[in-house]
């Protein structure tokens, strides 16, 4: 009888304790959360729990527009599921190079960021996904990007070098 | 006028997801039970007639099931190979299979996460999670999602694999592998869990099987059934791997089914890298759209019996798409049978072990 009880003591609460203990220690050397707003995950981040690898090469994030580059084909406006994605007139922008002066406008309010409108670009860097993931606003209108403000942000992320790879399927020549 | 009926739901933690469970109760033993579906309705299969057969992929897997979205978008762009009736390539086949399968691991480990949190032991619910996070993380470098994937196209994936994916990817699932025996070894020895799961919630096998329940819940209740042996698509026949059973058909047979698998996964995931083939990771010569005909393509999800059945009349929308979603006949067939009476406090347990998915249920 005894025995038993002692067996069982040791099964029931010494042993799960031990895994327990076990995750605490390893938790102290590599928590498993982040104080999000302070600390951010960043690129090449080993301090968390997490796999070892480069994750954030083929991040589908904010999507940027590089507004001299765009030759206003349209493609990306035609590719878009929910048509969040549609041409629009730029006037008086002097970065604005094609005869129609149509470049696409991206509502994010609505975007699915499926990266189906950067695989139809035809265009070596000019629509770009980016690794950028917490843009939030308190109303929804300041997620409209109209082609200007997506040029700004272009400019943004090429500062802190946020673009990811593009897919290798469609453009082979398309690189960061 | 000692029974009464209670309404389990809409917004339960119980629930996971919105549908109504309405339990008539005769003090603490349920004597009834009725299932009221239809709270996240979202018109999918319409949806699909007026979009293209590309514009659809982003949406097959965020209308269905939102914990295994890999696994939809292959039952989706599986119908419409079939229909095109095209070969894909041998190396896009294994990286379909090796992303379905950390799909099904991150998606059982989803499950073991609420429902332990159901049954009180949140501790599970925090290491199941964080396990989760790992291949998530996983997905994350394949794909470029975390949850919703579009990843696979029509021949293939859009993207290879990334360069020295294997050398990341096996050590996580070695110890992924140690701590599933761990956190097996840890829920086992606790007296409660046992106590709450061992003879609970009997699903009869001829009962089940009339319902047309599939999956992890049908393999617990001893029927040695899996598409990925009996009809083998993409390149599942060059696997080795055992599909797990159950006898008891209780409660706490389902979850060592499911722990099972994901030890299971993790050996096929471990072949499919070792023996990765090189060549094309997509079929480049596709028609534009389907030709006119109809198909049927089914596959192993996470929870049962996936299929997607489509009808093209050549244009470049679908006629009729249609999909088949194992959790809505496994809530049929688990409602008023395998909650009746069985006490109460049980029901979130014995509903949670069913792994049920509202996103897929209601479309």
């Amino acid at each position: 009888m005894k025995d038993t009880r002692s067996k069982k003591v040791y099964s029931v609460v010494i042993e799960p304790m031990t895994t327990t203990m076990k995750q605490f220690f390893r938790s102290l050397i590599r928590p498993s959360t982040l104080l999000y707003p302070f600390e951010k995950l960043e690129s090449g981040d080993k301090k968390y729990f997490g796999v070892n690898g480069d994750i954030w090469s083929r991040y589908r994030g904010w999507i940027t527009l590089n507004l001299p580059a765009c030759i206003s084909c349209g493609a990306c406006a035609r590719a878009c599921p929910n048509k969040c994605c549609v041409m629009e007139k730029v006037v008086d922008d002097p970065d604005s190079i094609t005869k129609t002066h149509m470049h696409p406008r991206i509502d994010f309010a609505r975007c699915l960021f499926c990266e189906l409108c950067v695989q139809a670009c035809p265009v070596t860097d000019c629509l770009n996904m980016t690794s950028i993931y917490d843009i939030t606003e308190y109303d929804r209108k300041d997620l409209f990007y109209t082609p200007k403000d997506l040029y700004v942000m272009y400019k943004k992320a090429k500062m802190e070098k946020k673009f990811t790879t593009m897919s290798q399927g469609k453009v082979a020549s398309k690189k960061e | 006028m000692s029974e009464m009926w209670i309404n389990m739901g809409p917004q339960h933690p119980m629930t996971h997801g919105l549908w109504n469970l309405r339990v008539k109760v005769d003090g603490e033993r349920i004597a009834d039970a009725r299932a009221e579906i239809g709270y996240l309705h979202r018109g999918i299969e319409k949806i699909a007639e007026i979009k293209t057969y590309t514009e659809f992929i982003p949406l097959s897997d965020r209308f269905l099931c939102y914990a295994s979205a890999m696994s939809w978008e292959m039952a989706y762009i599986g119908a419409v190979e079939k229909v095109m009736n095209i070969e894909i390539p041998k190396r896009a086949s294994y990286i379909r299979v090796i992303v379905l399968e950390l799909q099904r691991i991150a998606s059982h480990l989803m499950w073991l996460a609420s429902w332990t949190a159901d049954l009180g032991l949140l501790t599970m619910f925090l290491y199941a999670m964080r396990e989760r996070e790992q291949f998530l993380d996983l997905m994350q470098m394949i794909t470029g999602g975390r949850l919703h994937y579009v990843y696979m196209r029509f021949g293939g994936v859009v993207k290879d694999l990334p360069e020295g994916f294997k050398e990341i990817a096996l050590p996580v699932l070695d110890q992924f592998e140690k701590r599933l025996r761990d956190y097996k070894h840890m829920m086992d020895e606790s007296e409660v869990f046992i106590l709450r799961t061992k003879g609970k919630g009997i699903w009869e096998k001829e009962y089940a099987i009339s319902m047309g329940v599939t999956g992890p819940n049908l393999r617990a209740s001893g029927v040695k059934t899996d598409l990925r042996k009996e009809t083998p698509y993409l390149s599942y026949a060059d696997f080795d791997f055992d599909i797990a059973t159950g006898t008891a058909c209780d409660t706490y047979d389902r979850y060592v089914v499911r722990m099972i698998e994901m030890s299971e996964s993790i050996k096929i995931v471990r072949e499919a890298l070792k023996k990765l083939p090189d060549g094309d990771f997509k079929l480049f010569s596709i028609p534009r759209v389907p030709p006119k005909g109809s198909a049927i393509f089914m596959s192993e999800d996470p929870r049962g019996l996936s299929a997607a059945y489509l009808v093209s009349d050549g244009t470049l929308h679908p006629y009729r798409l249609k999909f088949r979603s194992p959790t809505y006949f496994n809530i049929q067939g688990a409602v008023p049978a395998i909650i009746v009476n069985e006490r109460i406090a049980d029901v979130p347990s014995i509903i949670g072990s069913i792994d049920v998915c509202l996103g897929e249920v209601d479309r």
